[in-house]
């Protein structure tokens, strides 16, 4: 509901998992949560945990249901204290998918009022904190020094204090960029460990799992290895962090995909950390050293295309043909669309693979107004045409 | 027209009427047409095709699967066959050709071995002779593609065994065997 990761609370401790630089603050048992303000549900009781950057709402009881909001999700609220009915806080919060919401925070007895205050000590701290944060990321704004002035021109010292000023913003920049990227990459890494907790309860189905943890991993690489990190071992060191990344999504993508999209696949989960085509060339031809089980080579038409050892030009060719020996509802006759959907690889592959069999006359093709379909080569294989014409 | 006709297996698979690109195959392909061209040419006494025949000529498409050869392939087939003295360009551009299920050098064997039984050497005849009158003997002639049987005479004249006979103009007025 709120922010993405569902709080860690250990009831018989009373001990929430804290993220880094977190600091526990202040804690109410027993509140309501709802969407209105008049009414709300006895059965939805909370233990409110306010930390230095969240709103934590623990369940005792259902704690997969327990919510945290992030203080700097928190647009406005607003604490009602009344004489004659209970008091609530109202909570404006922005949702993940950038909308906003309102929560009302109600409970009997006292406590919301301290809840209330010291929400509004954390919300100025983390805003003095924003701000202080901003502002030393921000170029300082001052080209007007490089402008002539009753024609006096700007001396060289100072020039070069500007430049400096201006690398060093720009090096803010990507610091704050980095930052923002790393705290996204902790977020999934948490996610992955919820979802990682919930696989054990077998809630998840395992065609989901596969399918999480294969977006996670295309999500990014952790630590990209970079020649600073690995020295002279570098393209070792590339070559296999190029095979963990792409194994799986080999496995899952037909066995088989151009290098061009192979590299585009892992510079991609490299992030900034971009390797050259001549990196990957060179990393790819260490695969056989490294005992690594996959394979870069070139069709005759000259594609390089990386493979699972089980799935060469040779493999693919004769599941190609088996394929087209396979009869449909309407008889035979597949397109280039039917055999890439067939092997689930790309259809560029798909039509190499076709040109290439068809080339060791081993298919033949049946040119239609906009498309051509393949069939075995039953003009040359007697069996084929056995096949075809039974 | 055909009942007795045979069609081969491979006529109800549509690659059958797509010009292959490979060379074997295409070869392969070429040679099954010009069998199959001949065979049905033989069995319906067709003697002139041109490329632009397709829906003349039933082998040339096929409705149950919704094919049938271009120009271009039908012109492939026809030049094949001239290669190999089954057929034979009317025209520069290939567009026509005669078809000969029997090679020209056989219908002039066929046609000395037919006017010596017939002791019609030496005396002069005609086109219509052959080609219009009822010969009860053998009918092969009758309704012979007029181009073909020319074509028959010049190879024999190229042999010396047949002497034609031109008017004004280079018409060709009669025929004589020796």
């Amino acid at each position: 509901m709120f922010g993405l990761s569902v709080p860690r609370f250990d009831p018989k401790t009373q001990a929430l998992e804290l993220e880094e630089n977190e600091r526990r603050v202040f804690t109410v048992d027993s509140v309501y949560i709802s969407e209105d303000k008049k009414s709300y549900d006895k059965a939805n009781n909370f233990k409110v945990i306010l930390t230095s950057s969240r709103v934590v709402f623990v369940r005792e009881d259902e704690l997969n249901r327990s919510l945290s909001l992030y203080i700097d999700m928190i647009i406005d609220y607003l604490f009602k204290q009344k004489a004659f009915s209970k008091s609530y806080i109202q909570v404006t919060h922005t949702l993940v998918s950038g909308s906003n919401a309102t929560l009302f925070i109600h409970q009997k007895s006292k406590g919301l009022n301290e809840l209330s205050e010291k929400l509004k000590e954390e919300k100025l701290r983390r805003a003095k904190a924003l701000a202080a944060s901003q502002a030393s990321t921000t170029i300082p704004d001052e080209p007007t020094k490089f402008e002539f002035k009753g024609g006096k021109s700007l001396s060289a010292q100072q020039a070069e204090d500007h430049l400096k000023s201006v690398v060093a913003g720009s090096f803010d920049d990507i610091d704050s960029l980095m930052q923002g990227a790393r705290e996204l990459l902790g977020l999934a890494q948490d996610y992955t460990r919820v979802l990682s907790r919930n696989l054990d309860t077998s809630q998840i189905s395992q065609s989901e799992k596969e399918d999480y943890l294969v977006f996670a991993n295309e999500l990014g690489i952790d630590s990209a290895v970079t020649r600073e990190s690995a020295g002279t071992d570098y393209e070792k060191e590339l070559s296999r962090e190029f095979a963990t990344l792409m194994f799986p999504i080999l496995e899952r993508s037909g066995g088989t995909m151009t290098l061009v999209d192979a590299y585009a696949t892992y510079n991609r989960a490299r992030g900034i950390n971009l390797i050259s085509p001549d990196d990957l060339i060179k990393c790819t031809k260490l695969f056989p050293s490294l005992n690594i089980s996959l394979r870069v080579s070139s069709l005759k038409s000259g594609v390089s295309v990386v493979h699972l050892l089980s799935h060469g030009e040779e493999q693919m060719k004769e599941k190609t043909l088996a394929y087209l020996r396979t009869k449909k509802e309407t008889g035979f006759g597949y397109s280039i669309l039917d055999v890439a959907a067939h092997l689930n690889i790309s259809s560029v592959l798909a039509k190499q693979y076709l040109l290439s069999c068809e080339e060791n006359n081993l298919i033949c093709r049946d040119e239609v107004s906009d498309t051509t379909l393949f069939y075995p080569n039953f003009f040359l294989n007697k069996a084929d045409l056995a096949l075809l014409t039974s | 027209m055909a009942q007795t006709f045979e069609y081969p297996s491979f006529y109800h698979l549509p690659p059958f009427y797509t010009l292959q690109e490979v060379i074997a195959t295409k070869q392969k392909q070429i040679g099954l047409w010009q069998e199959f061209t001949i065979r049905y040419c033989k069995a319906n006494k067709i003697q002139r095709i041109s490329v632009n025949d397709c829906d003349k000529i039933p082998i040339f498409h096929n409705d149950t699967i919704q094919r049938k050869l271009s120009p271009i392939f039908i012109r492939e087939i026809l030049d094949s066959l001239a290669k190999i003295g089954n057929a034979k360009w009317l025209d520069e551009t290939k567009t026509t050709a005669i078809i000969t299920w029997r090679t020209i050098p056989d219908w002039a064997n066929f046609l000395s071995q037919y006017v010596t039984d017939k002791q019609m050497k030496n005396t002069p005849h005609t086109l219509n002779d052959f080609l219009n009158r009822e010969i009860s003997a053998d009918p092969g002639f009758v309704g012979m593609d007029q181009s073909l049987f020319l074509e028959v005479l010049q190879y024999m004249k190229g042999k010396g065994t047949c002497v034609l006979m031109e008017g004004p103009e280079g018409k060709l007025m009669g025929f004589k065997f020796v």
